[in-house]
């Protein structure tokens, strides 16, 4: 298996890592982990792993919101960019984390609750959107470009 | 647990900035305004217990990176082979 946390410090294998980003509230569930890496590799892009510094065995699987349809880009209060730093939209990175079914083989992404980074601050958080039509299990299918689904 | 009886109007405060004010009572649901300061997020429970659950969910599964290889829609695997640079990178 190719998602084994030992894999991350090397160089060899492709694998870029990012530089600490800072979750002051952590995530739901795993409130106790503040510091968080990206983690890429060539061969599961567009896919990234969310890592845990403080736990590297413990990572999300997530995308970049901004390869995904456009309607369901994130309506994010004021209120909650403030909690990192207040970033200009440009400085804004959304994430969807992803939750793969292996026996079904679905992968769902949580359009409730995207990540967000502030890419000039390095700060994170989780945040829970209180919009309709937002789910924690979209399947990933129906947010392609394309428009099509799979 | 502290409980307390209110009436409609009526307000509860925590600390020095937070009031729970009791906004209509109709049967068996209760509206209810809240002031808090903006780095206290609030949320329905049911609904942070639900995210907490997915993320739990996420970062459980053990054959993750094979599935995301092997069932990610087509045109999302276009990208990411087209993309030689990493989202955050940019």
């Amino acid at each position: 298996m190719s998602d084994k946390p030992k894999d991350h410090a090397s160089k060899s294998d492709r694998v870029e890592l990012s530089d600490p980003l800072e979750f002051p509230a952590g995530l739901p569930g795993f409130e106790e982990h503040k510091q968080f890496i990206f983690e890429s590799r060539a061969e599961m892009r567009p896919f990234l792993w969310l890592r845990s510094v403080d736990d590297p065995e413990m990572a999300l699987p997530i995308i970049s919101c901004l390869l995904l349809k456009k309607q369901v880009l994130l309506h994010i209060s004021k209120e909650e960019l403030s909690l990192i730093g207040s970033p200009a939209e440009a400085d804004i990175a959304p994430y969807y984390i992803l939750r793969v079914d292996p026996k079904e083989g679905t992968i769902t992404a949580n359009t409730k609750a995207p990540v967000i980074i502030n890419t000039k601050s390095m700060q994170g958080r989780q945040v829970i959107l209180e919009r309709d039509g937002l789910v924690v299990d979209e399947p990933l299918k129906n947010l392609v470009p394309s428009g099509e689904g799979a | 647990m502290l409980v307390l009886t209110r009436k409609c109007g009526e307000s509860i405060r925590v600390a020095d900035e937070i009031v729970f004010t009791i906004l209509e009572c109709a049967g068996s649901q209760v509206r209810v305004g809240i002031t808090a300061p903006p780095q206290l997020p609030i949320h329905r429970e049911e609904v942070y217990l639900r995210i907490r659950e997915e993320n739990l969910a996420a970062a459980r599964g053990k054959d993750t990176l094979d599935v995301l290889l092997k069932s990610a829609p087509e045109e999302l695997r276009k990208i990411g082979s087209d993309s030689g640079e990493n989202p955050e990178n940019e």
